[in-house]
């Protein structure tokens, strides 16, 4: 198994248009979806091969082992790179992650410090509220400190770790205007007047003394390949092919032009010690809850039914271990064929491959969109999908960890859901951005 | 059987062009933002001036469209989605088999299979042409016009219009690649080349208000066909059965040149 790191150049606007059902504007994906990397990949061997026609999945050498074998070659969405750090855009070299959907910001001035109010996480916390039968409503310090309005929301972003400090990552976007040509009259035509959202190929890297140094953005990306023969091949095709890719819609207009550069890069191996640093905070905060608010059983005097997991939990919480599965991209799961949004014990345990009637399912946090696109194989539109976005995150817990650690590792590999090999998905265990809390907002 | 290692370098031919605006350019559309005109120039996201390779594109396959045309081939309008997919009825007999394109269904004439069409993807791909000169050192120039009223030869109320176009006469430089494919089968001869290579020959100026003269350039040197090339033949040569009368040998050699 070998993991490619894309590095994407962009050269010209990104047309990456994102069909929903209903809209009329065409908008622009904010990221380069890994099906369209994977098809334009494919394309460029197709092309190559003089092979575009046939039916490759019987002999199809290199290509039928990418792309149509059991366990094909995983291709992951690439993300802008250009981070806000401080003030100004750069390229970040870090790995860019997706926000978890826990992550909260103030209302008031929402973002990662210094320049916002800073971003936490509250997953931990509402749920040992949960367990504790305690409503969890929390607030931003830094805006209390500053006697605004301290309510938080939901903060969604992607983000990376630059120099001990958090940066957002965003691509910009801009609408190109378009008009057809009547070629008798070779003046503007009627009714072919058309606007396309594209993302932008530039960004402003410095602006001292009105001196402006531009820069191309940069998207990062991976593709899994499960043998590493082909790895090594694959690299080096890209690398020898590296601006003849063409990414998105409207490619033989100018638009789409990309320089990618790919470099196998080592297998991360540290789910053991995430998972251990996830459950190690968990326990503190656990205790905290624990000092502040009892064992868990209801307030004296209270009416309210006590919460028998909470009674339990405290003596149970060492035997369990505790893991998240953190959406890095949108997935499409289905349920005994029906489409959801929450991965079910059940779900996880067919996904990984393991039996175990320990695991448990804690919290979801999950919301819906749809998607679709456009099949240039096919020449058709792909069935609109709806999928659980990225950033979605669910915990889990079980007694059996030593069968889990393999399995969670394969599946960080692998994804979970259906169109792994084209992005959907990919999953991330235990995010670091969960032992991130109120008090020490970052 | 596909082997990554048999193709590691890249096929596709590119010639990189670059255009000398003589006049102002003015390439502009409706919804840019940021200017006081009526109809403000196209830049990219630095704000340097470009010509749209959908521009280049466009005005490429119309002047293939005409040569091919006056050469006896049977061609399709663009950008007309549905005269591009004509049935069988329309196509003429002497054209069907080398329209057909297989894998492809329909008919795709000669400039289509060159161009694409709403079925076939185009063999070419024409890159932005971008003016390197950053935004600053360029200034906005605005150019006045109005609408005269013919009846009172006075001016039109409310017929005031500005056009940014770019600086007059300071010989701008535009360039860009342009990419050609491979062809989609090896049976015929691969006439984008001479097509091409004479319409570029053909485009004298780009953008609008070219009659009232904006937007005329030269070219650097283009690349040219020796004219005993036998793409060149073959462009005048086919289809076998074409009866036309224009002394197309001539008009060949002549764009050559």
């Amino acid at each position: 198994m070998k993991r490619i790191e894309l590095t994407i150049t962009a050269l010209s606007p990104l047309a990456i248009g994102r069909q929903k059902p209903g809209g009329s504007i065409n908008e622009v994906e904010q990221y380069i979806p890994g099906s369209v990397l994977r098809g334009a990949i494919a394309k460029h061997i197709l092309h190559r091969a003089g092979m575009e026609l046939e039916n490759l999945a019987a002999n199809g050498g290199d290509f039928a082992h990418l792309f149509l074998a059991e366990n094909p070659a995983i291709f992951q969405n690439a993300y802008p790179a250009v981070g806000k750090v401080g003030s100004k855009h750069q390229i970040v070299n870090n790995t860019i992650k997706v926000l978890p959907a826990t992550a909260v910001s103030s209302k008031a001035n929402p973002g990662f410090l210094p320049k916002g109010h800073g971003v936490f996480d509250t997953l931990i916390d509402s749920f040992c509220a949960e367990q504790f039968n305690h409503p969890y409503d929390p607030s931003s310090l830094k805006a209390l400190a500053e006697g605004v309005d301290p309510r938080v929301e939901a903060y969604n972003s992607l983000y990376s770790q630059h120099d001990e400090q958090y940066c957002t990552h965003a691509a910009t976007s801009r609408l190109l205007t378009r008009v057809g040509i009547n070629r008798h009259r070779a003046t503007s035509s009627d009714d072919i007047l058309y606007s396309i959202e594209v993302l932008n190929e530039a960004f402003i890297a410095a602006n001292e003394n009105k001196n402006i140094t531009w820069d191309n953005y940069v998207y990062r990306g991976y593709i899994n390949v499960p043998n590493n023969s082909l790895a090594k091949k694959l690299t080096d095709f890209i690398n020898n092919n590296s601006e003849v890719f063409r990414l998105g819609g409207s490619v033989s207009r100018g638009l789409g032009k990309v320089k990618i550069t790919a470099k196998e890069i080592p297998l991360a191996n540290d789910i053991s010690s995430r998972i251990d640093a996830f459950n190690q905070v968990l326990h503190k905060r656990w205790q905290n809850w624990s000092d502040a608010f009892g064992d868990g059983r209801s307030p004296a005097g209270s009416d309210r039914t006590p919460n028998l997991i909470s009674d339990t939990f405290t003596e149970s919480l060492r035997e369990r271990t505790f893991f998240t599965l953190n959406l890095h991209s949108d997935a499409i799961l289905t349920d005994n064929w029906q489409h959801t949004t929450v991965i079910s014990p059940e779900m996880l345990q067919q996904d990984a491959g393991v039996e175990d009637s320990t695991l448990q399912l804690h919290t979801a946090y999950s919301s819906y969109s749809y998607s679709s696109g456009w099949n240039s194989a096919w020449g058709l539109m792909k069935d609109v999908e709806l999928v659980t976005n990225k950033g979605s995150v669910y915990l889990f817990s079980t007694q059996n960890r030593q069968i889990w650690e393999n399995a969670l590792s394969k599946l960080e590999w692998r994804g979970v859901g259906d169109r792994t090999c084209e992005g959907f998905g990919q999953v991330e265990i235990c995010n670091e951005f969960h032992q991130v809390f109120r008090e020490c907002a970052v | 059987m596909i082997d990554l290692d048999a193709f590691l370098q890249g096929e596709s031919e590119s010639w990189e062009l670059t255009a000398i605006i003589d006049t102002a350019l003015c390439v502009g559309a409706g919804g840019s933002s940021g200017s006081l005109a009526d109809k403000p120039i196209v830049r990219n996201a630095q704000g340097q001036l470009l010509i749209p390779g959908s521009q280049i594109k466009g005005r490429l396959r119309h002047e293939c469209e005409k040569l091919a045309r006056a050469l006896g081939w049977q061609v399709f309008y663009a950008p007309i989605a549905t005269e591009l997919c004509p049935n069988h009825t329309q196509v003429q007999p002497r054209f069907q088999q080398i329209y057909s394109v297989p894998g492809y269904k329909g008919y795709h004439c000669i400039v289509s299979q060159i161009f694409g069409d709403p079925i076939l993807p185009s063999r070419l791909i024409v890159d932005d042409f971008i003016c390197p000169l950053s935004v600053n050192e360029l200034s906005e120039v605005l150019r006045p016009g109005v609408t005269i009223n013919r009846s009172r030869r006075t001016a039109e109320e409310r017929k005031l219009y500005l056009l940014e176009t770019s600086p007059v006469n300071v010989q701008l430089e535009f360039t860009g690649i342009i990419h050609l494919l491979k062809p989609f089968t090896c049976d015929n001869s691969d006439y984008a080349k001479p097509l091409i290579y004479a319409a570029l020959h053909r485009i004298y100026a780009l953008g609008g208000s070219k009659s009232t003269g904006l937007g005329w350039l030269r070219w650097k040197p283009l690349p040219k066909l020796s004219p005993d090339d036998t793409a060149w033949s073959g462009l005048f040569a086919v289809p076998p059965h074409a009866t036309n009368n224009i002394e197309v040998q001539s008009v060949v050699q002549h764009e050559a040149n």
